[in-house]
């Protein structure tokens, strides 16, 4: 699989944004896949809003389900 | 309208794939490990279910104390189970004592098990390298990546080397 390269800096204007998942072509997000999960957190570990990851609501949602999960299998810390 | 127990007679005959997760104790040898798992899949197959994939990550450190344990064994599955049957499953893991966390979720039918590995920026390539030179031990995440860099090193040299090797037969040629 080729590399994807994750970027929550704003680029672009509001409605010129684009989500990632979704130009990336990935249909699911997975909760084993820490390093992507880790691009969509803050310094607090806290899950960054849409306003800031540029996700789509569909990508959000599964996004924070994601990381929900992996924060029940301890891979990923609740709080810092 | 339907009732409750309907709907359940409804649900009986499906088998739906699952994912499931589990950290065992980190006290356990390997060999108790592997004992665990043997039983835990003869508990499964002995109630209808199948297991797909089989994935051990080995211990690793937890992001918070579970149990007041720091660290964890990481086992991955792929099960085909009944559904009727999660519930009971869920119950057998949460009695189980070696069993500190697990999560049972369900996957689509065309669901592929997928590794990841950890990224690793420039910078720190450079710090694992100097650990590695420094003390042998370290994670064995970094390997597969150097792996790849060798490859990437040995492809140049092959063609190097074959460039050469060409222009040392064709000296040949010209000598004989
Ligand atoms: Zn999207």
């Amino acid at each position: 699989m080729s590399k994807v390269i994750f970027s929550t800096k704003q680029k672009h204007p509001v409605g010129k944004r684009r989500c990632t998942f979704c130009t990336n072509q990935m249909r699911d997000i997975d909760y084993k896949d820490v390093p992507t999960l880790k691009h969509f957190m803050n310094g607090f570990q806290k899950i960054k809003g849409r306003y800031y990851t540029g996700a789509c609501l569909s990508h959000q949602k599964k996004l924070s389900k994601a990381i929900k999960r992996a924060r029940h299998l301890a891979l990923v810390p609740f709080t810092n | 309208m339907a009732t409750k127990k309907e709907a359940a007679r409804v649900l009986e005959a499906v088998d739906r794939k699952y994912e499931l997760a589990l950290i065992l104790q980190p006290e356990l040898l390997s060999s108790a490990v592997e004992k665990k798992l043997k039983e835990f899949e003869a508990y499964l197959s002995e109630n209808g279910a199948s297991v797909d994939m089989k994935d051990i990550w080995g211990k690793q450190e937890l992001a918070y104390p579970i149990a007041k344990h720091d660290q964890g064994i990481y086992v991955i599955y792929n099960v085909t189970l009944p559904s009727t049957f999660n519930k009971e499953l869920d119950e057998h893991l949460r009695i189980d004592k070696d069993v500190i966390r697990f999560l049972l979720i369900t996957v689509a039918d065309d669901y592929e098990y997928q590794e990841y590995e950890e990224e690793v920026t420039p910078a720190e390539t450079e710090k694992v390298d100097d650990k590695a030179s420094k003390s042998t031990s370290h994670k064995a995440d970094d390997s597969p990546k150097k792996a790849e860099v060798k490859d990437k090193g040995k492809k140049a040299d092959a063609k190097s080397l074959d460039k050469k090797l060409d222009s040392i037969l064709e000296g040949d040629d010209l000598k004989v």
